[in-house]
């Protein structure tokens, strides 16, 4: 199965929360490869388990069943160093997912430090530069940075450790249009410069469509489908979810014309989330 | 646009808002018109484009370091600048509905959601708790909730966000105001609910023959769901248009907010990036 071009390979994954008399499968039994040098987007409502699934694979959840393979390297639970090197993480918010009281260079310093590497100078300036901030942005604190600034940071935080793969929790859904703009044209940017393997969570089809080569659709914990990009521009997605998923974006967006009466209950159909 | 209008219910002539901050004065809203008539009038912007405090601004909402002066400020024949607090708190709910983002934050989370319902009717119309109690049940089935006796007894961590967005609505519209200010109702919705709440919110805008502010952030809700929209650049309108033909927009920011905005079937290499012009602070506005 595995090839030497598969960068994450993720089978029969299961991850359940709760205890023993009320037990929720988050992510129920998924399986998924995403190719190196591929943008792999996986789409849901709150609640699908997409976060989920990319926190196991950043190794922050490590209490899950099934067979996870990283660069053709089974990976357990427990990782080491290189591992949580090569697997870096930016996360939705980027007003919580900064230390409000460390500046911009002992953050980027953190990772260094951990995991050893030297020029770590040169590195924060070249991090820095890459998301295009300048070297001044060093000494500053969160508190002195736009929203956009902020998750430039936080996407240098997790490039400074040259990984292979970026985990992507909806990086832009906390920024304006314009900034959004910025953020997507920056990450695909880095990614034309070489060597990186994004998985990107999103509920934007937007955004999903414009960034990604593949994607699957999540509902209740497992993927319904899984679709070139495409495929799913083209409107050649055939399961039902993904169809109202696509019509509910295409509704209220894209400058169309309002559908006259959506049809949510459409009885085939996975009920929409009431509780 | 003016045909569309009727009667005008809300009328805003040159609104400023200025908040104290210990490094100054800051002008959040400066100098904006516009009238509200039976229709449903869009206001998009960017975060601290001043779209918020406008909305505030009507309610008399504002926090305390901020003060909002203009030539007129008016709903109906009420010039809400010199109202009394009293009468304020029969405009608040009574007249103009506030529906807010998350309904997480805007239900009392120790109240069982059909209490509160109830509890608004009472406030603004009187009568006796049986009275209150039928009117909020038929109100939770007017936003199509299918089980209204169960909902009703829910505490508001006990309903999803889609459900509790329907309850604010219902909330706000049981004491039939005639003016209905959203802000980001739907932001913290998934797709799919969206779809649900804003058609129930239409139905219902329709069928009453309400004002609608829908304050947003976002483009194409905003050109799917309106009559008319104002975007709102820096505290000032720069630009308004029938929502129909927001694709012929004029204002560069305008332009650039359509031009950033990733989309399904139309797939670019690269979005474009806003390069914001200082000229647009006080440059020319295209009404």
């Amino acid at each position: 199965m595995t090839t030497t071009e598969t960068m994450i390979a993720v089978d029969d994954l299961v991850v359940s929360f709760g205890d023993d008399d009320e037990v929720k499968r988050a992510v129920d039994g998924i399986g998924f490869q995403v190719r190196e040098g591929e943008t792999f987007g996986l789409v849901g409502e709150s609640g699908c388990g997409k976060s989920t699934v990319l926190r196991v694979l950043a190794g922050l959840n490590p209490t899950y069943a099934g067979s996870l393979r990283i660069a053709g390297r089974e990976v357990g639970p427990k990782r080491d160093k290189a591992l949580m090197k090569s697997v870096q993480m930016v996360f939705q918010d980027p007003y919580g997912s900064l230390h409000p009281r460390q500046t911009v260079n002992a953050q980027l310093m953190e990772p260094l430090r951990i995991q050893g590497l030297d020029d770590a100078a040169g590195r924060v300036e070249r991090a820095l530069g890459a998301v295009g901030l300048g070297p001044a942005f060093r000494y500053r604190y969160p508190h002195q940075l736009s929203g956009g600034q902020r998750q430039r940071v936080a996407i240098a935080r997790a490039l400074i450790l040259e990984p292979d793969i970026l985990l992507l929790d909806e990086p832009t859904s906390a920024l304006d249009v314009s900034v959004q703009a910025e953020v997507l044209n920056l990450l695909s940017d880095l990614k034309a410069a070489g060597g990186l393997t994004y998985v990107l969570v999103s509920h934007d089809l937007g955004v999903i469509a414009h960034m990604c080569d593949r994607l699957a659709v999540m509902t209740e914990g497992r993927i319904v489908e899984e679709l070139d990009v495409q495929e799913l521009v083209a409107g050649a997605a055939r399961h039902p979810y993904t169809v109202t998923l696509l019509r509910a974006s295409e509704t209220y967006g894209e400058g169309g014309v309002p559908a006259a009466a959506p049809a949510p209950h459409d009885a085939s159909l996975p009920e929409p989330r009431k509780t | 646009m003016a045909g569309a209008m009727h009667e005008p219910l809300l009328r805003v002539e040159d609104l400023h808002v200025s908040f104290r901050t210990h490094r100054g004065v800051v002008d959040a809203v400066r100098g904006v018109s516009f009238q509200v008539g039976r229709e449903k009038v869009g206001i998009v912007g960017e975060s601290g484009s001043g779209k918020s405090i406008t909305g505030r601004s009507v309610m008399r909402l504002l926090p305390p370091a901020a003060e909002a002066r203009a030539n007129r400020l008016s709903f109906r024949d009420i010039d809400l600048l010199r109202a009394s607090e009293k009468q304020m708190l029969d405009i608040r709910g009574g007249q103009i509905g506030l529906i807010m983002q998350d309904p997480k934050y805007s239900l009392n989370p120790v109240v069982r959601v059909g209490d509160q319902i109830a509890e608004a009717y009472r406030l603004h119309r009187g009568g006796d708790r049986r009275a209150a109690r039928a009117s909020a049940m038929a109100m939770l089935e007017a936003v199509k909730i299918r089980d209204p006796e169960r909902v009703y007894r829910l505490y508001p961590h006990e309903v999803s966000g889609g459900m509790g967005q329907r309850i604010m609505i219902a909330t706000m519209l049981l004491a039939e105001p005639d003016l209905l200010i959203a802000d980001e109702p739907t932001s913290a919705l998934d797709v799919t609910v969206r779809l649900e709440v804003l058609s129930i919110l239409d139905e219902l805008i329709e069928t009453r023959g309400l004002g609608l502010i829908f304050i947003s952030h976002d483009l194409n809700l905003v050109r799917a769901f309106c009559d008319r929209v104002l975007i709102m650049y820096a505290g000032r309108i720069v630009e308004e248009l029938p929502a129909s033909e927001l694709e012929h927009a004029r204002h560069p920011y305008t332009q650039g907010l359509l031009a950033a905005l990733p989309r399904i079937h139309q797939r670019r290499e690269r979005l474009a990036v806003m390069q914001r012009d200082p000229a647009w602070l006080d440059g020319p506005t295209y009404r």
